[in-house]
């Protein structure tokens, strides 16, 4: 599987999260991070407000011809972005991978402040070991 | 994009996708409008290029969109791709000539399209009242045409004739300049 | 499969055209009882149309619409170069399709999540229907301020039929 990098935003938007796993996007400033993932909550809470049909949630799969992107929302407002290659399959199992490790390294680490940054390394060694495995 | 690429695809548009009309009908409709501009502004020459390059631009605002459907091309790859498009492909759907790419300035902002033949100024001969020879530009449509195009892929061009062989010169050359590349537009409210 | 709404945006951010179908069924109103099918196109100055309660007018619609899908265009060329583009994306609820032309001309069209990839229909629409009727109509101005001069007879009536083509696949 190639999965280009995983970003994480908490509730407010903030970019808690950012890590790039293969080549395939430019590198940006940290600032630039912060940029887009704050105007991508904005952009995604629009996405149900302009829905033709009731009742529609927001933004889940965004493709562009380098890549899709896959934005995992979880119950509590945390957003999973996933970026990966055009035609990887399986990206709903990644995601939800993805989402175990963060319950498991970050969310049950008791340093770890909530909605800050994240800035645990077992986590950080953990999603490396598996969307990267041959590293 | 190399130009054979770029003659290539302008043959076989012209061989396919344009609708064709006769020739004659053209050099007499343009002759017509330049004609009939000269008498209208009573011989003002500078009047009359300044009026073709209007026209022009107005029609190459819109030609871009045909240009585009038809040859289904995305963006080119800076000036120097931009000015064979113009030439092998613009030029050839059009009015099925190729002018020849030439002269290009250091900073490759600037250069030359130099036409062998040109449809609109068949059978012509300017008037011969002293001024003409030395103020009018008979196909100055052309430049605005460019302009006007260009304009909607966002450059920002100047263009102008540098020599005529109505007037007399050796050959029909026509300078292109990008002034500057436009930005996007944002909403407005936005900055 | 359904489509939804259909969107023209000029270079100058301006929602030049728009076209609902599907309306009565989307919002399943009691008053459309008979879930007959309406096709309703928004006249610019403010023509008014049937609206279920709490549903945003087709003007602000188009705004809306206009900035998230900017915003992402913007947001894709920034992650991965000047020559991505940005093609689709999906909700639960809808897909919305998006094609823009070397001239700044934005085609948006929501439907169905399952519909497939509509890029090339959007292109079809552009070269087939927008360059035929409008760019060449002689009798249209070049810009389209409040979108005058494209909801011509002869584009809404292509549009329509291809519409109803695609949604026959």
């Amino acid at each position: 599987m190639v999965i280009l990098s995983v970003m994480i935003l908490n509730k407010a938007g903030g970019l808690i999260y950012q890590r790039d796993f293969h080549e395939g996007l430019h590198k940006l400033s940290s600032n630039d991070f912060l940029v887009l993932a704050g105007t991508f909550h904005g952009v995604h809470a629009i996405t149900s407000r302009i829905s033709p049909v009731h009742g529609s949630g927001g933004l889940e799969v965004l493709e562009s011809e380098n890549f899709r992107m896959q934005c995992f929302q979880t119950l509590t407002g945390t957003k999973f972005l996933i970026f990966a290659e055009p035609h990887q399959p399986n990206i709903d199992v990644i995601c939800r991978r993805v989402y175990e490790l963060y319950a498991d390294y970050v969310m049950k680490n008791p340093f770890y402040q909530i909605e800050m940054p994240i800035r645990c390394e077992a986590f950080d060694r953990h999603l490396m070991a598996y969307l990267k495995p041959k590293q | 994009m190399s130009t054979t690429k770029h003659a290539r695809i302008g043959e076989e548009v012209w061989k396919s996708r344009v609708d064709k009309v006769n020739a004659e009908l053209v050099t007499l409709t343009y002759g017509s409008i330049v004609q009939q501009l000269c008498k209208d502004l009573e011989g003002d020459y500078t009047e009359v290029n300044k009026q073709l390059d209007k026209m022009g631009y107005n029609i190459g605002l819109r030609l871009i969109e045909d240009f585009l459907a038809k040859t289904n091309m995305g963006r080119c790859n800076g000036f120097r791709d931009t000015a064979e498009s113009i030439a092998k492909i613009g030029f050839k759907i059009f009015l099925n000539i190729t002018p020849t790419v030439t002269n290009w300035s250091a900073d490759n902002k600037s250069f030359s399209l130099v036409f062998e033949e040109n449809p609109l100024a068949d059978f012509v001969e300017l008037p011969d009242d002293g001024r003409a020879q030395n103020e009018l530009w008979y196909s100055n449509i052309l430049c605005g045409v460019l302009r006007g195009a260009l304009e909607m892929v966002q450059m920002q061009v100047e263009a102008h004739f540098a020599s005529d062989v109505l007037r007399g010169n050796d050959s029909t050359e026509m300078r292109v300049e990008l002034i500057r590349i436009i930005d996007d537009e944002l909403p407005p409210g936005d900055e | 499969m359904p489509i939804y709404s259909f969107y023209i945006f000029d270079r100058h951010c301006e929602c030049i055209y728009t076209k609902q179908w599907h309306e009565a069924e989307r919002y399943q109103s009691a008053a459309a009882a008979t879930a007959r099918r309406a096709s309703i196109t928004s006249a610019p100055d403010g023509v008014s149309l049937p609206q279920a309660p709490g549903r945003l007018s087709v003007q602000d619609d188009a705004k809306l619409i206009f900035g998230v899908v900017f915003s992402l265009r913007n947001m894709v060329r920034k992650l991965s170069g000047p020559d991505d583009s940005f093609i689709s994306f999906r909700t639960n609820g809808y897909k919305l399709h998006y094609y823009e032309t070397p001239t700044n001309l934005r085609f948006v069209m929501l439907t169905d999540t399952k519909m497939s990839n509509l890029r090339a229909a959007l292109h079809q629409i552009y070269v087939n229907l927008y360059v035929e009727f409008v760019v060449k109509n002689p009798l249209s101005p070049v810009e389209h301020p409040g979108g005058v001069g494209v909801g011509v007879e002869m584009f809404e009536y292509g549009l329509e039929r291809f519409i109803k083509s695609i949604e026959a696949e």
